[in-house]
């Protein structure tokens, strides 16, 4: 199993910001928590390239601690994290959160009780809190270093129409027959043939994750 | 109908509106200039450009220029100018070669001469109305450099505009496919120059198909500032541009490719496929672009311009990966976003030919000896690292977006040998896949260039020391 520093990792990026919330936005952020627990998220869903978005809220007064010894910290504000995992540049997609109107809402009210948060637009202001808040992964596991979540969404849209072929071809028949069930098989397969696996060492993906636009 | 008083034309240089067929014929010249005081004076002997208004007059001769980042360095600019310049521009085209992909046959060990090293300063873009006007103009032109000190030309690229024509054959093996109307070629033999964007008061005659599509499904122009510094872009804030603001006001980033096509190794590749696949080669090279020879869409539109790919999710129609679609995917996304995923992304192009149009039955060699032909690929952009080359890097050079996982743009992306292009079918036509893709189009060199407004020109090459360090 691979485990990689994320410089040298495959396709998908993994980015973990940690924003202080204040004491007293703590019930205001639970009750955000729940209300987005409880709706169906839809939008989020459509954009293709994020793997999973996660918002938790660790009171300051609870943080985990390694071992019972361990003195209990007390910090003035609780934390709230936000992990996610996406493909593709960081501009792109912090620029797909601001720009699909019903993502950015639901951004503004997840990020709403977090201290400073300047609203997801205009986007130079938001791009900068998440840049100023994004914690450095040092490590990170990644099952498919050769798949983004596109190239697995496609094979497992594949497995049925690939074990139907198979059960279909099983016994024997001639060639034309066979051909007939090939070629139906090969319309069906045909949106999910884009090559995966790991980016050839001639590619020009070497440099995708930093956020230039950003940095300027 | 619309006030384009906000944006004043006259500062902004003729190369935004697109030197059309008017002009066919034209030079460009690299030049460079080995102290700042020479730099200056080819400034003052340049000037003055050519403006976007001055265009609607019908002049003889058009006259752009752009420097490189060497080139604006050598004008002993302040450092706070030289500073505030981006990354992208600052780094030059050759040291991006890995984010651009520019590898293999594209390395820049392979490049020609002048690109190898920072040798060029200025590029300069002259557009005439036939070859009299151009001659005249250049021959005054390299006399004047000839006789200046500490200014020469480096490099010069003869280019001109391409018309179909039904006595030049540019088909493969489907005499139907040749173009029936006079349209604007590029060598492979398809309609070129379509694809651009609306420009919120600058290019607002087409708006639809060519600006921003709403949810709803309706075209609006794209913010200037995608386009042109100094203005608001697309996020409704003012794009990051150098300062001070006269410095890039009514200027843009000019990217500069030239791009040699290997018209012999295209068409014999398709006739190998299309023997392969059982189709004929001009109808597999249509589904590679997008459109057929003559710019009619895959996709019906309401007309060669205005058409959507939300409908075709599959590629069944216009396929995933064809070089129209990765190029500008409209709302290929999702017809629910528009083009909102896109808009940040789009590129001006300004592109021209080299080189004459090889006919079938000949081979290039014999129409265009070791120059080859190719296109000079001009890019207009407010920010290189957000359009140009997010395009070419995750669009163009890989397939992710378009559910083609690393597959990369048939005609123009890089190619490692085992390439390939899936074309969907539907129903009646059965599915191919073209394998072992060559790479058919290759760059030769170039760079990124800063395109000032007219006004900023002019004081560059004023021996006023306000911007000088």
């Amino acid at each position: 199993m691979p485990l990689v520093p994320i410089r040298f990792a495959g396709k998908a990026i993994p980015m973990t910001v940690i924003t202080p919330v204040r004491r007293w936005m703590r019930l205001p952020t639970r009750v955000i928590l729940f209300i987005f627990q409880h709706l169906p998220l839809g939008v989020v869903q459509q954009l293709a390239f994020i793997h999973f978005a996660r918002w938790i809220l660790i009171r300051g007064d609870r943080l985990p601690r390694l071992d019972p010894d361990q003195p209990q910290e007390d910090w003035p504000y609780d934390i709230y994290a936000f992990t996610t995992n996406f493909n593709g540049p960081w501009d792109q997609y912090i620029d797909a959160f601001g720009r699909i109107k019903a993502v950015s809402k639901g951004l503004n009210m997840l990020w709403y009780t977090s201290a400073g948060f300047p609203g997801p637009w205009p986007m130079r202001l938001f791009k900068r809190y998440i840049h100023y808040f994004e914690v450095p992964v040092d490590l990170y596991y990644n099952a498919y270093p050769g798949a983004t979540v596109r190239d697995i969404d496609g094979a497992l849209k594949l497995q049925a129409p690939l074990q139907d072929f198979l059960t279909q071809t099983e016994d024997e028949m001639d060639d034309a027959e066979f051909a007939a069930h090939f070629k139906a098989f090969a319309d069906k397969a045909a949106p999910m043939l884009g090559k995966t696996g790991s980016e050839p060492e001639r590619s020009s993906l070497k440099h995708r994750a930093r956020p230039r636009e950003f940095s300027q | 109908m619309t006030n384009h008083s906000i944006i004043d034309t006259k500062d902004v240089q003729a190369l935004f509106r697109g030197i059309g067929l008017h002009w066919p014929k034209g030079r460009f010249f690299f030049c460079r200039y080995e102290d700042d005081a020479a730099g200056r004076k080819l400034l003052k002997r340049l000037g003055p450009l050519t403006s976007f208004h001055a265009l609607k007059q019908k002049p003889n001769v058009v006259v752009n220029a752009a420097f490189n980042h060497a080139g604006l360095d050598m004008l002993k600019l302040d450092n706070d100018i030289l500073n505030s310049l981006p990354d992208d521009f600052t780094d030059g085209m050759r040291r991006r070669a890995d984010i651009n992909g520019d590898t293999g046959e594209s390395d820049p060990a392979l490049w020609d001469d002048i690109w190898k090293e920072d040798i060029v300063h200025l590029w300069v873009g002259v557009y005439a109305t036939d070859e009299i006007h151009l001659n005249a103009w250049c021959d005054d032109f390299t006399s004047w450099v000839e006789a200046a000190d500490g200014a020469s030309i480096v490099g010069q690229q003869d280019v001109s505009r391409i018309v179909s024509d039904k006595d030049v054959p540019v088909y493969i093996d489907d005499p139907g496919s040749q173009p029936q109307h006079p349209v604007l070629l590029e060598h492979f033999g398809f309609r070129d120059g379509m694809g651009n964007p609306a420009i919120k008061g600058l290019i607002e005659k087409h708006l639809d198909g060519a600006g921003a599509l709403d949810p709803e499904g309706n075209w609006s122009a794209l913010a200037t500032g995608e386009f042109l510094l100094g203005h608001v872009d697309g996020h409704g804030e003012m794009p990051v541009a150098p300062l001070p603001e006269a410095f890039a006001y009514n200027g843009s980033f000019l990217v500069l490719r030239k791009l040699a096509q290997d018209v012999d190794l295209f068409r014999g590749y398709l006739t190998e496929q299309a023997g392969k696949l059982g189709d004929n080669a001009d109808d597999i090279a249509a589904r590679m672009v997008g459109r057929r020879r003559d710019g009619t869409p895959l996709i019906k539109g309401k007309n060669d311009y205005d058409f959507t790919y939300a409908g075709d999710p599959e590629g069944r129609v216009c396929p995933m990966g064809a070089h129209l679609r990765r190029a500008n995917p409209r709302d290929s996304f999702g017809a629910q976003f528009g083009s909102a995923l896109v808009d940040r992304h789009r590129i001006l192009r300004r592109a021209i030919t080299y080189g004459e149009l090889v006919p079938h039955g000949k081979t290039q060699e014999e129409v265009n000896g070791k120059a080859g032909q190719g296109l000079i690929f001009l890019v207009l952009n407010a920010s290189i690292s957000r359009q140009f080359e997010f395009v070419q890097q995750q669009w163009i050079n890989y397939g992710n977006d378009f559910d083609q996982g690393n597959d990369s743009d048939p005609i123009t992306g890089l190619q490692n040998g085992d390439g390939q292009m899936v074309i969907p079918g539907d129903g009646d036509r059965q599915t191919m896949i073209c394998d072992e893709l060559k790479q058919f189009v290759s760059c030769r060199g170039g760079d990124y260039f800063f395109l000032p407004g007219i006004n900023a020109f002019k004081a560059l090459a004023s021996e006023s020391k306000g911007w000088r360090r």
